[in-house]
């Protein structure tokens, strides 16, 4: 079984990133797989002095969107998420209502994703099964104290991500999402180099695309969001392809416990 | 007026004070492979290792172009030929090796590159 490690609330910037990426960047449909992503909407009631919520599917992957009383509530603001425990946790207790809370979220019975913070060990019990697959690492980050006699930092990160396939893994639909939450698909049956070719461009559209609208007083565009942007050819020959984009994302006091 | 040699001079010394932070050294041959080069008013960082791509970026597998020698921890993995292995001895070797990115750690940190280029001015 594949987990995100060393999760209880999210809070480390790379975790951050991997949810937000499961969220926004839909997995396509791949031949002779099924997907690792299944999609569902629950409900319930709060109370006033309840602020855990644990959904009801057995491993959540990540949460798409929470609302109260037909409110949306802003991710890691209002709420944040724990997804070794599938908890829900409002940082302030959601009113008194009948079904009045409503969470749209990402599961898998086994726990597996498309996207994960880079591991090499875990890397080597993979089969073809377990791609395409998107890898995040943190290259680097720095901070810098915003004022005199403040201590609110504004961190710079930049995020290597890897977008992986081996060869002969198919996919055909590709799912797109605005910032307003519309999904378009996209028919194209791709495989090795084109197909992390396309996946690359349905990422950069998924973040360039929401990360401004879901990840709003968490990251943000530093001066350039896409650092780097290339498809690396040494590795084809083992069967593996590959492509990489860098990001440049900001934060004020990013990953820390509130 | 940026003096662009003392920029790629800098960079180069920054992105060697990475590899030694990350303690890549072994042989010393992956430190004194960074070098800079200046052409139409640009610069390029060039590595004399084909290795260094490695460093950079990480691996997924092992890559054809690892150096037999180098990461240390690595050696039998890193001096066969996956083809020329059994099942089993393949089923037991690193299957990746996460980028340790020496050179955008530098050229993407960007407190780092204002002090550079502040030092570069003529």
């Amino acid at each position: 079984m594949l987990l995100i490690s060393n999760m209880v609330k999210l809070n480390e910037p790379v975790d951050i990133l991997v949810e937000f990426l499961r969220a926004e960047y839909k997995e396509p449909a791949r031949s002779s797989y099924s997907k690792r992503h299944t999609n569902t909407t629950e409900t319930f009631s709060g109370d006033d002095l309840e602020t855990e919520f644990v959904v009801s599917s057995p491993k959540l992957l990540c949460v798409n969107s929470v609302s109260v009383g037909g409110t949306d509530k802003a991710k890691y603001v209002e709420y944040d998420i724990d997804l070794r425990n599938n908890k829900i946790v409002f940082r302030t207790a959601p009113i008194t209502g009948s079904n009045n809370i409503s969470v749209d979220y990402d599961y898998n019975n086994a726990g597996q994703s498309w996207i994960y913070p880079r591991d090499p060990e875990r890397e080597q019990k993979l089969t073809k099964a377990d791609y395409p697959r998107v890898a995040v690492s943190n290259i680097n980050s720095s901070g810098d104290i915003i004022g005199m006699g403040d201590d609110t930092t504004l961190d710079s990160f930049s995020f290597q991500i890897d977008i992986v396939t081996k060869k002969g893994v198919v996919c055909t639909d590709y799912k797109y999402v605005n910032g307003s939450g519309t999904v378009s698909t996209i028919s194209e049956t791709n495989l090795n180099k084109n197909l992390v070719v396309v996946l690359k461009r349905g990422l950069r559209s998924a973040v360039k695309r929401n990360l401004r609208s879901k990840m709003r007083g968490v990251f943000f565009y530093d001066d350039q969001l896409i650092l780097e942007d290339q498809v690396l050819d040494f590795e084809s020959e083992l069967g593996v392809f590959r492509s990489i984009l860098t990001l440049g994302i900001a934060g004020f006091n990013t990953g820390e416990i509130i | 007026m940026v003096d662009l040699n003392k920029v790629g001079a800098l960079v180069v010394k920054e992105i060697k004070r990475q590899i030694l932070k990350m303690q890549l050294v072994d042989t010393g041959a992956l430190l004194s492979s960074y070098n800079y080069d200046i052409r139409g008013g640009k610069i390029f960082i060039t590595s004399t290792l084909d290795y260094a791509l490695d460093i950079e970026y990480g691996t997924f597998e092992l890559s054809s172009s690892a150096d037999k020698d180098f990461p240390k921890t690595s050696d039998q993995a890193l001096s066969m030929k996956k083809k020329d292995m059994s099942f089993t001895a393949r089923r037991s070797l690193p299957r990746g090796m996460i980028p340790f990115a020496p050179v955008r750690r530098v050229l993407f940190n960007k407190k780092l590159m204002e002090s550079i280029f502040e030092k570069s001015f003529e």
